[in-house]
């Protein structure tokens, strides 16, 4: 008598807890179903036109919807009705679409990506960074130091906080400087910028090599014992462990929003400067002369476009329009990612900031370090262009 | 009730204090104190500032919050 009445519960608990399954899995299904998405529009595209329809859809994204060629055409028609065909054919009609469509691009590309990067930011803030890596040894906590500097929100202001709270935990000097390097070195939008403008293979390469410099260069610093060259205050005193702030949704929607309009209050002068540079190189300043600087086969190109790099203080997001110039004036890839890495990884305010945590043998360390790692990124880029050209 | 706003190094650190003052004054509980030593800021385990602790609980970190945001904290915890 028992049985059927067990077997007619468990008909109807069983719809319930498919329910609640999609209820407490719904990121989960939603992010399956963006991948599932992904993958029937490129499946799409292989049985159309086999390699070749792969290609068309890639280049398709990184030139109209990431790149918005779309909008440079409209320009150029909108231009040529205000000033006229003949204005347009000019160096002056050149630099001011170039100026007007590198605006406007970068602008709508910077809102929409900090506003997804920080709302990803909000799950990792330093408090928790920490803690994940306090689980990891030896080389993989290298990787991941590198990889959450990546996703972990990182302003000047906080690096000296960061700087003494991994520290105090016990973390290794080269975990904490994998994770310096990487911060502000790359970022997904880095990433979606990147491949904006030079298409997906540069863009990963960046990030895969920007990676790796962290990793080898946070190596570095440790197994040769300059790491302990920190001051001696960060090391007196103690941290504690703090449960963690749980945010809801809707603090982490009105969070991305802060951050993306004070990000596009402070960076966006940057980019004013940056495309204009931009402009200035890819329509005034004749291709002989940065051939005859940064020409592929100078090898002493890497080494100008790295040392210039490293006083310069820009966001990556106002150095894009100058990489971009100078890649369309056939500057090797390598020596522009060295300009850029240069650019962002080093800069004076971040080494002022840093010098008050660290004593000067380890500030020299960390600088030598970096700047070596990003003139061998550029000449083995330089090296292997023809990938990528 | 004790509420401390950590740091001051930016804007919106001095930001997220004052507007701490005012919600304070509007909730009737004792003014926030502010707290910039990172050693001390250290000892709530926070990194990232602007943060705000009521009574000894950190409740928000590496945010500027609004006087509203901060009133709704206060009634939560009275």
């Amino acid at each position: 008598m028992d049985e059927p009445i067990n077997f007619a519960e468990e008909e109807q608990t069983n719809p319930k807890k498919k329910e609640i399954f999609a209820k407490r899995h719904k990121k989960l299904l939603i992010f399956l179903g963006v991948l599932a998405a992904i993958g029937i529009a490129v499946a799409i595209a292989a049985l159309a036109d086999g390699i070749k329809g792969i290609q068309t859809l890639g280049n398709f994204i990184t030139d109209q919807i990431l790149g918005m060629k779309w909008l440079n055409t409209i320009l150029s028609l909108a231009c040529t009705a205000i000033f006229g065909a003949e204005f347009m054919a000019t160096r002056w009609g050149g630099a001011i679409q170039f100026f007007i469509y590198d605006t406007i691009k970068i602008i709508v590309l910077l809102c929409l990506l900090i506003f997804i990067i920080s709302y990803i930011q909000s799950y990792f803030p330093p408090e928790r960074t920490k803690k994940l890596l306090g689980k990891y040894k030896g080389i993989w906590a290298n990787a991941m130091g590198a990889l959450l500097g990546t996703v972990t929100p990182f302003c000047s202001c906080s690096s000296i906080p960061i700087f003494m709270g991994f520290t105090r935990a016990g973390l290794s000097s080269g975990v904490t400087f994998s994770f310096l390097i990487s911060s502000p070195l790359v970022d997904l939008g880095a990433f979606i910028l990147l491949s904006s403008v030079f298409g997906f293979p540069i863009a990963i390469t960046y990030v895969v090599v920007g990676l790796v410099l962290a990793v080898v260069g946070g190596t570095i610093i440790e197994k040769t014992g300059v790491g302990k060259n920190v001051r001696d205050f960060i090391l007196q005193g103690t941290i504690t462990e703090t449960l963690g702030v749980e945010l809801k949704r809707k603090d982490r929607l009105l969070y991305a929003k802060d951050q993306m309009l004070s990000t596009l209050k402070k960076v966006w002068i940057y980019i004013l400067i940056g495309v204009g540079i931009g402009a200035a190189i890819h329509n005034f300043i004749p291709t002989e002369w940065i051939q005859a600087i940064l020409g592929q086969d100078k090898w002493y190109s890497v080494l100008i476009a790295s040392v210039v790099g490293v006083p310069m203080y820009a966001d990556i997001f106002g150095t894009i329009p100058v990489a971009e110039a100078l890649f369309l004036k056939g500057v090797g890839v390598g020596t522009i990612l060295s300009f850029m890495m240069s650019v962002t990884a080093l800069s004076m305010p971040s080494m002022i900031m840093l010098s008050k945590a660290v004593k000067p043998k380890l500030l020299c360390w960390f600088i030598v370090v970096v700047v070596l790692g990003i003139m061998a990124i550029g000449y083995i880029f330089n090296a292997l262009n023809f990938l990528f050209v | 009730m004790k509420i401390i706003t950590l740091g001051n190094c930016c804007k919106k650190s001095i930001q997220n204090h004052k507007n701490a003052v005012i919600a304070a004054k509007n909730c009737g509980v004792e003014e926030p104190v502010n707290v910039s030593d990172i050693n001390e800021i250290l000892k709530y385990g926070v990194m990232m500032t602007p943060a705000l602790v009521i009574d000894g609980t950190v409740v928000s970190t590496g945010r500027m919050l609004s006087v509203e945001q901060i009133e709704n904290l206060i009634r939560e915890r009275s």
